[in-house]
């Protein structure tokens, strides 16, 4: 290997090994950034006490009990994937469309039996939840639409 | 060149054989190959995601807008097509470079959906530095050909030495960077009480089953057991802030590698968490002499009792033939 190679390895290993460090001043920044494929990691890293809030789709059944809907009703992707992008549309107020979506998806895949189709904020007692139980806290209504009738 | 100088360099280039390269080149490709193709359904079904939800992130920045789904179907297709290219190691000098762009895009698209997933950053890493380096010079079709028109294999080199070392010090980085964010973080120092990772375990836990998924069952069982989290707090801040060090030799190396590979499969125990790149262990491949499984494979072959010739071509690979 010569001379010359040899430098130009060495610089194109810097440039790299540089480029994955660099995101860690994100660390620094009071609104962090995360990227792809250089990343600061930031998962594990919340610190969570108290109450946990998450958004999720539910069905109101003819009882008028709340059932859990699947998060695969409400998007394309993985678990995170798709519990974040619930999240966002709430943030960005398009609860309703998002809505739609999942009762569309209910309807298609044939799960009957919901009067309606809401897509709500929960709040959980973690506390309760890390001593076994799901103790709701409160829950917030972000959209509420009839489910449609399930085609024969 | 002073001592200093030449003991850096004798240790960024070490001489290994070209088929460590090349099986690591073979056994990454691989891995991305079985991602791609199982999931090629899925990345499709991303493309379509409201556009409301784009959100780009890495060389996806220079895109004004999402793409049209056919065309990321396309890139999603020549990605699969490269990839192949890239695990047989043929025509490496345009394919290798190529895969490596064409992966880049089409995570990094994956990712630009309101969530980044960080089980694949090392492997876009890893490709780009197989993609442009000498990886198919040993263990692979481009070899073979070569072989046959000059019956000798490259001699052991550092050329095949740095890019070894490379991957392994980007993996031990993007841990250190993961380690400072941990610190960095509220918690602090205090991070490695275990306190944070358990109420993390818990609020996964939670959400997964508020929103249908399956919770890791041993987190929510050792989740009065306060004294291993901050046994996995501290062991997990050692592996991630001490990683630079683990570069400073191959035992060293080996020894992160092995325990860094259980901390994954405990998040996975734990959490339900697939890292599915470090789970498959072959993210670590670069901390081994990976060519030493090559005379086992020649055995399986052998006893496979695959066509004669195909055999007496494969017993020459790594030595040099005389005329």
């Amino acid at each position: 290997m010569t001379a010359s190679r040899k430098q130009l390895a060495v610089l194109f290993s810097a440039a790299l090994a540089v480029s994955v460090t660099w995101p860690v001043f994100e660390n620094l920044k009071a609104t962090p950034e995360d990227d792809f494929p250089l990343s600061y990691f930031p998962m594990f890293t919340e610190v969570r006490t108290g109450e946990y809030s998450v958004q999720h789709p539910i069905g109101i059944d003819q009882e008028g009990t709340a059932q859990l809907i699947n998060y695969r009703y409400a998007g394309a992707g993985g678990f995170n994937q798709i519990r974040r992008q619930i999240r966002k549309c709430v943030k960005d107020g398009n609860a309703n469309e998002l809505c739609a979506r999942v009762a569309d998806e209910v309807s298609r895949k044939g799960d009957a039996g919901f009067l309606r189709i809401e897509i709500v904020t929960s709040t959980y007692d973690l506390g309760a939840y890390y001593a076994g139980e799901m103790k709701l806290l409160k829950r917030e209504v972000h959209a509420s639409i009839p489910a449609h009738p399930t085609p024969p | 060149m002073n001592p200093l100088a030449n003991k850096l360099s004798s240790w960024w280039f070490p001489a290994f054989p070209a088929a460590r390269l090349g099986m690591l080149r073979a056994a990454i490709g691989s891995y991305s190959l079985w991602y791609l193709w199982t999931r090629a359904d899925q990345l499709s079904r991303v493309g379509l995601t409201d556009h409301g939800l784009f959100d780009p992130v890495g060389v996806i920045h220079l895109l004004g807008a999402p793409l049209a789904p056919g065309t990321f179907d396309f890139i999603i297709w020549i990605t699969i097509a490269l990839n192949v290219f890239f695990v047989l190691g043929v025509g490496h000098r345009v394919t290798g470079p190529l895969f490596a762009a064409a992966l880049l895009v089409t995570l990094c698209y994956r990712n630009s959906w309101s969530m980044i997933y960080h089980m694949h950053n090392a492997l876009v890493i890893h490709v780009l530095v197989l993609g442009v380096t000498r990886a198919a010079d040993g263990f692979s079709i481009d070899a073979w050909l070569s072989r046959r028109k000059s019956s000798m294999t490259p001699p052991p080199g550092p050329r095949y030495g740095w890019p070894v070392q490379l991957m392994c010090l980007l993996t031990l980085l993007t841990y250190f960077v993961s380690g400072v964010a941990k610190i960095a973080s509220p918690a602090g120092f205090a991070w490695a009480k275990g306190e944070s990772l358990r109420a993390q375990i818990g609020v996964d836990a939670l959400r997964k089953e508020v929103l249908g998924s399956e919770p890791g069952d041993l987190g929510l069982m050792l989740f009065d057991q306060v004294w291993l989290f901050t046994l996995m707090g501290v062991g997990t801040l050692v592996l991630e802030l001490g990683a630079p060090f683990f570069i400073k030799n191959r035992r060293l190396g080996q020894l992160w590698s092995l325990a860094t590979f259980g901390m994954h499969w405990g998040i996975f125990f734990a959490m339900g968490i697939r890292f599915r790149y470090q789970l498959s262990g072959i993210m670590f491949f670069t901390f081994f002499d990976v060519e030493r499984a090559l005379p086992a494979l020649r055995r399986l072959t052998a006893r496979l009792q695959w066509p004669r010739r195909w055999q007496q071509r494969n017993e020459m690979d790594g030595t040099c033939l005389k005329p």
